[in-house]
């Protein structure tokens, strides 16, 4: 059994490299610069608003559709919700001036109202993820265009405090660091930065996962989410300057979604917009976004109904496991309007 | 009693707890006043060389003639103008085609009310039609009577005549 695991480990390590990711059924809606539209449409429609996915910016979006039975995408669409997924994708030196207002309006907004149309309906149930969840909420402040729900997961909001790396925190507030002039010349942050970046934070040096996968190696299934995992893990993608240096300026060091004064396109962005069914979830063991900067939104919207939910897990175990996680799915069963077949 | 004990998940569980702590020594070495000041003083001085050594390249491909990272992302800014006009100018079809559609179908709305005037329409002009061919008959007859008339009093006025 254990010369088995050993021998499986090291093949795993060998040949499963470069895994499949992102293999359920779906059709290109909308192509705009590097951002994609997705539909994956259900074989079994039961729902009328569609589900509308936000990914983040410094990720790949293929972690919500990992493989089959390992695809949170696969699971709304196999519970009768058509999907949507609005990816970003990879900006190069030429984007190197988008900025968080560009990606609001200009892929966003746009995104959705091209979804709406498709979809032939009116709102749909907006779900952000991490960035793309914080980004997801400032979207319904600002948006004209009707959302049914809205749900946060494991998404950043406020960043008053760090559960790590406070002193950096506080030097960034005092004016002691500066990153403009650098972040300017660089033109794109690196995808190796952001990887060592959101390491450093989280675990600087990594390697329980190996042990993981040696533990669990004789499991075929294990293997395949490994692989996938460990793929995503190490897969990020370049963020421009300007979208960088909002995220640091204002979201960090002003904590302006909180504080108030967060400017899209030069209108105040106000939360109390957002009047929307809300969800919040957020994990008991996500060192990278820790439930005291998911749950503050709860306080600055206008939502009648709105939840806050804490699971067990870490940051992306909740969108691999290949089923909703149970109160999402019971909280969207209550507030989507089923078709009645006639 | 036989005990079995899994190696590989002592080994999981005894690892993790001592990345763990690795990591939270390095995380704690780097939240220092020290750590901070190293790269408060050597940002400015990075961003500096960073933006001299990117003068030398655009220098250095300008004299050989070779395009730089700018120049391609100037070209695709030209792409990305183009794919925004294409992308509002497809908006505004499809505002047109959804203006068009509400347009045609009050227009089908309001046929049915056009069909039943026309149909007024025609019957009046055949009622008008038909008064008209009545009058013209009755003018006809006072004609024939108003010369029958007259000759019934040319008759009394000159009875010698017959």
């Amino acid at each position: 059994m254990a010369a088995n695991k050993l021998s499986s480990f090291v093949e795993t390590l060998s040949y499963s490299l470069d895994p499949e990711v992102g293999l359920s059924e779906k059709y290109l809606i909308w192509k705009k610069n590097k951002a994609t539209l997705w539909y994956y449409p259900s074989p079994n429609k039961q729902y009328k608003e569609p589900i509308f996915l936000i990914y983040s910016l410094v990720n790949k979006a293929y972690i919500l559709d990992l493989a089959p039975s390992m695809s949170l995408i696969e699971s709304f669409t196999k519970a009768g919700y058509d999907t949507y997924l609005i990816d970003f994708g990879i900006p190069g030196f030429e984007d190197r001036n988008l900025t968080i207002d560009d990606y609001l309006t200009k892929y966003l907004e746009k995104g959705y109202s091209r979804a709406i149309r498709h979809a032939g309906t009116d709102e749909m149930t907006v779900i952000g993820f991490c960035l793309g969840g914080t980004l997801a909420a400032i979207f319904a402040a600002t948006t004209k265009q009707n959302i049914k729900n809205l749900i946060l997961a494991v998404s950043p909001i406020d960043f008053s405090t760090f559960p790590v790396f406070d002193n950096w925190l506080e030097a960034l507030r005092n004016g002691d660091i500066h990153i403009n002039d650098l972040v300017d010349k660089m033109g794109m942050i690196p995808p190796s930065s952001i990887k060592y970046g959101t390491r450093l934070l989280v675990s600087p040096v990594a390697y329980s996962h190996y042990l993981a996968l040696l533990s669990q190696a004789d499991d075929p299934h294990y293997r395949e989410k490994w692989t996938r995992m460990n793929k995503w893990t190490i897969d990020h993608i370049p963020l421009s300057k300007e979208a960088f240096k909002q995220i640091m300026n204002d979201l960090v060091r002003d904590n302006k979604i909180v504080e108030g004064g967060l400017l899209i396109n030069n209108q105040l962005v106000d939360f109390q917009n957002v009047r929307c069914n809300l969800l919040v979830f957020s994990t008991k063991s996500d060192p990278l976004v820790p439930s005291s900067l998911c749950e503050p939104i709860m306080d600055l919207v206008a939502s009648k109904d709105k939840t806050f939910t804490l699971f067990e897990g870490g940051h992306a175990s909740l969108v691999t496991k290949g089923d909703m996680p149970y109160p999402m799915e019971e909280w969207l069963l209550q507030h989507t309007t089923p078709i009645s077949h006639q | 009693m036989n005990v079995t004990f899994d190696v590989y998940e002592i080994l999981k569980k005894g690892g993790g707890l001592l990345q763990f702590r690795i990591n939270d020594f390095i995380q704690h070495q780097l939240n220092s006043t020290a750590a901070i000041h190293l790269v408060k003083d050597h940002t400015g001085t990075l961003a500096k060389k960073i933006e001299k050594l990117q003068n030398y390249v655009e220098r250095t491909a300008a004299i050989i003639n070779l395009p730089t990272k700018t120049d391609l992302s100037n070209a695709t800014q030209l792409i990305l103008q183009s794919e925004e006009k294409i992308d509002d100018l497809d908006e505004q079809i499809y505002d047109l085609q959804l203006k068009m559609q509400e347009i045609k179908e009050i227009l089908e709305n309001l046929s049915p009310s056009f069909a039943d005037t026309n149909t007024n329409a025609f019957s009046q002009g055949e009622v008008i039609a038909a008064l008209q061919q009545e009058m013209n008959a009755v003018k006809q007859k006072i004609s024939k009577q108003k010369k029958q008339l007259a000759k019934l009093q040319n008759t009394s006025d000159n009875p010698n005549k017959e």
